[in-house]
């Protein structure tokens, strides 16, 4: 039965990157939304981004295809889900109201960790929100929003394995991270890069990575360990945070007032999100099947 | 030395060889004469198997050919093929041409091979052309170099498939001369070709053949003035210029 | 200097060069031998292992790349078997083992094109003289084949030496992945990716004008 599932799971693996190759572009008619949404839309100064982009009738989302719990496509069914997912349906209704299904607004980038700030740079998305840490040297490239999400990274092994318990343990071992990541250049500097760095484009490829000995550990954000675990109950998480990593959203930095008010208004969204209670709703959704905790607020 | 026993073989629908009778004794030289498509060029390459027959029996040097377990690689060593296109290796010199078989079938040392292959070239009057590659020589040339490399294996007998027709006029003589030089020697040959004169001077034989038979096998002494079928005739009169 | 930003980070760039290096060579050695195998296979006068050699050309050739590397890298240990119990060892070995076999469908296609351009009566010839079917190959359809084929080979080299970049996906720290690094390090994207293009150039310029140089001698020789 075990069997079945590893095979299974890499036949998902193969179709992510089939369906990175062919994902389709959702775009929304733009005279479609104006006509049945025009009652229930917000009103935005003219000079900001968020003004433009609701007259453009549409919002490029960049989050990535398979990083469970945080946003999945289905392979089968093109849908996409997960917190991040959740969480960018919250802002493009902020935008565009609420009397429409709001994956009729959103255009979907699939990016990786490498990719995302190009993403940005190169304006191909409005947004990137995909487990993305806020630190020093991002934010000289790009804007972040308030933390909307804060974890840290831990370490998956086998569940069978009693070498690997704390982060001094993986000096000399196996460690799979994504490419591009900040878990990646975590690792290195919490084991003095004694870690020998096995570096793939995704989690659920690096679980395969453990689960058929290939890598000794997997190394990230806790968060997206719980869904590794979550999906194979033969691993288990040990050791205490190495580093904390707050999420935000990423922005292009304002070029001639060409982000104007953007960020501002992200923040508002989430205060807005948190003072109703969606911010819970969705953590409770996504968060908890794995975690078995609630949070109201990302600091709780 | 080679007996053909009603030999029959069909390309699909078509019936080419229809019931082949023929013995050609050691040191015949046998010219085959005929309208195209009479079946000569497929009776020949039957003898070497390169066209396998259908029914009938084919005994080559004593080797039954078309019998599962001869080895056509052994028997093919005593019969040497000159084809109308030379069909030389273009990617070899001459002298590797006529060394070829000999190293890699007989195992013959490159220095021994050598040195056979330009006696061979000596031979057939070209020993200055041995390292020039086949698209620097003319195709009197070229024929002679495929007579020599056919003569590398010591064959005990040559079939010869209209070997001057693909030539220009001038170079006809030089290959008829190896050729009857060889038939002088005792070679047993098996000529396909409408030079008269060739087939006067070197030939014993002469078969004529017609729409997949044998029509008429005569001695060459008396054939040309005097064919004894209707058909041979006609034929003469209206191919063949004196 | 466009591509500088390879002297600041050389030990990643340029084992990723030399990575690179290696995955091609072996890849191409590999796609050379199998393809000139499946494409004798294809004209054999024995039609079952010409249908085998048509079955590899189309799995093969319907196979995308990446696909391929992930079964080698992560498939093949679900029956068992692995290249090396290293890790590294591992994934640099089905790079080049997958490099091998998906290139070697497109070698075999050029090849067999080649076989069949080598004229029949040189091939009775051969065989006339007493060849066997396989000393013929040997020695006469195969060297005439090489001659012909070489450009579209070169072709085929190239095309590999880009593919290797592919191999990033399966963890090899291959040039593509340097760039990668770089660019999460330092976010200097263009610079990143210019330098690896450069010295991905470096290597596939020199093998064009080999190849052109090739042709010429082979065609001055005939």
């Amino acid at each position: 039965m075990r069997g079945f599932a590893r095979v299974f799971a890499f036949g998902l693996v193969l179709t992510f990157i089939a369906a990175a190759c062919t994902s389709p572009s959702t775009t929304p008619s733009p005279t479609v939304a104006a006509s049945s949404s025009a009652s229930t839309r917000p009103h935005f100064d003219l000079a900001t981004y968020q003004y433009s982009l609701q007259t453009k009738g549409k919002i490029r989302i960049g989050t990535q295809e398979d990083n469970p719990p945080f946003s999945v496509k289905n392979p089968a069914t093109g849908k996409w889900d997960g917190f991040d997912v959740a969480y960018g349906r919250e802002i493009a209704k902020a935008i565009f109201g609420d009397a429409d299904d709001p994956d009729k607004y959103i255009e979907y980038v699939p990016v990786t960790s490498a990719t995302r700030i190009p993403s940005l740079t190169d304006n191909k998305a409005d947004v990137i929100i995909k487990t993305f840490t806020i630190n020093d040297d991002r934010k000289k490239q790009i804007d972040f929003t308030d933390v909307y999400f804060r974890t840290g990274q831990r370490i998956l092994v086998k569940k069978d394995n009693t070498t690997i318990n704390e982060v001094a343990d993986l000096a000399g071992k196996t460690v799979c991270a994504q490419r591009g990541s900040t878990s990646e250049q975590n690792i290195s500097s919490a084991t003095n890069n004694a870690a020998r760095l096995l570096l793939l484009d995704s989690y659920p490829a690096c679980l395969l990575a453990l689960q058929q000995g290939q890598a000794d550990a997997v190394s990230t954000d806790e968060t997206i360990l719980f869904g590794l675990v979550k999906q194979d109950a033969n691993t288990k998480i040990v050791g205490k945070y190495f580093s904390t990593e707050p999420y935000g959203i990423g922005v292009k930095k304002s070029v001639g007032g060409d982000r104007t008010g953007f960020v501002d208004f992200l923040n508002r969204t989430q205060v807005a999100m948190i003072t109703s209670g969606t911010w819970a709703k969705i953590y409770e959704q996504y968060i908890s099947p794995v975690s078995f905790d609630k949070k109201r607020t990302p600091d709780d | 030395m080679i007996e053909f026993r009603d030999v029959h073989k069909h390309f699909g629908p078509l019936h080419v060889l229809r019931g082949i009778n023929l013995t050609v004794r050691e040191r015949d030289v046998v010219v085959i004469i005929g309208p195209s498509g009479s079946g000569k060029s497929t009776m020949i390459r039957t003898i070497n198997k390169l066209e396998p027959i259908d029914s009938g029996e084919l005994v080559v040097d004593g080797q039954r050919v078309h019998d599962p377990g001869v080895d056509v690689n052994k028997l093919r060593r005593d019969v040497g093929m000159v084809f109308q296109s030379f069909n030389l290796f273009p990617h070899l010199t001459a002298a590797e041409n006529v060394m070829l078989a000999p190293r890699k079938v007989r195992g013959m040392s490159a220095a021994e091979a050598r040195k056979k292959a330009m006696a061979l070239l000596e031979k057939v009057g070209i020993p200055e052309k041995a390292d020039e590659h086949p698209t620097r020589l003319s195709g009197g040339q070229q024929q002679r170099v495929a007579i020599a490399r056919a003569l590398a294996m010591d064959p005990r007998i040559m079939l010869f498939d209209e070997p001057t027709s693909a030539l220009d006029a001038e170079m006809i003589r030089e290959v008829l001369d190896v050729m009857r030089d060889l038939a002088r020697e005792g070679m047993t040959m098996l000529v396909i070709t409408h030079e008269v004169g060739f087939a006067r001077e070197a030939s014993n034989r002469v078969v004529f053949m017609d729409e997949g038979r044998i029509i008429e096998d005569s001695p060459t002494a008396g054939f040309f003035e005097a064919p004894r079928e209707e058909r041979a005739r006609q034929f003469l009169s209206k191919v063949i210029s004196h | 200097m466009p591509g500088g930003i390879a002297f600041e980070f050389p030990q990643l760039y340029f084992t990723g060069l030399w990575l690179t290096i290696q995955i091609s060579v072996l890849g191409l050695l590999g796609a050379l031998v199998l393809g000139t195998l499946v494409a004798v296979l294809r004209v054999s006068p024995i039609a079952p292992l010409g249908w085998i050699g048509a079955a590899y050309v189309e799995f093969f050739r319907n196979t995308p790349l990446v696909a391929l590397l992930f079964f080698l890298f992560l498939g093949l240990p679900l029956i068992g078997l692995r290249f090396s119990t290293d890790t590294f060892e591992n994934i640099f070995r089905a790079a080049a083992v997958g490099m091998g076999l998906y290139h070697g469908a497109y070698v075999a296609e050029v090849v067999r094109g080649g076989l069949l351009g080598v004229d029949r009566g040189q091939i009775e010839a051969a065989r006339s003289l007493g060849l066997s079917y396989a000393q013929m190959l040997r020695y006469v359809q195969l060297p005439q084949t090489f001659r012909s084929v070489i450009p579209p080979l070169g072709n085929i080299g190239i095309a590999l030496v880009k593919n290797t970049s592919l191999a990033s996906t399966i963890g090899v720290a291959e040039l593509l992945y340097a760039a990668e690094i770089v660019e999460s390090r330092t976010f200097r994207a263009e610079e990143a990716f210019i330098a690896a293009t450069l010295l991905y150039l470096v290597l596939t310029i020199p093998l064009g004008i080999a190849v052109n140089a090739l042709e010429r001698r082979m065609l001055v020789a005939r």
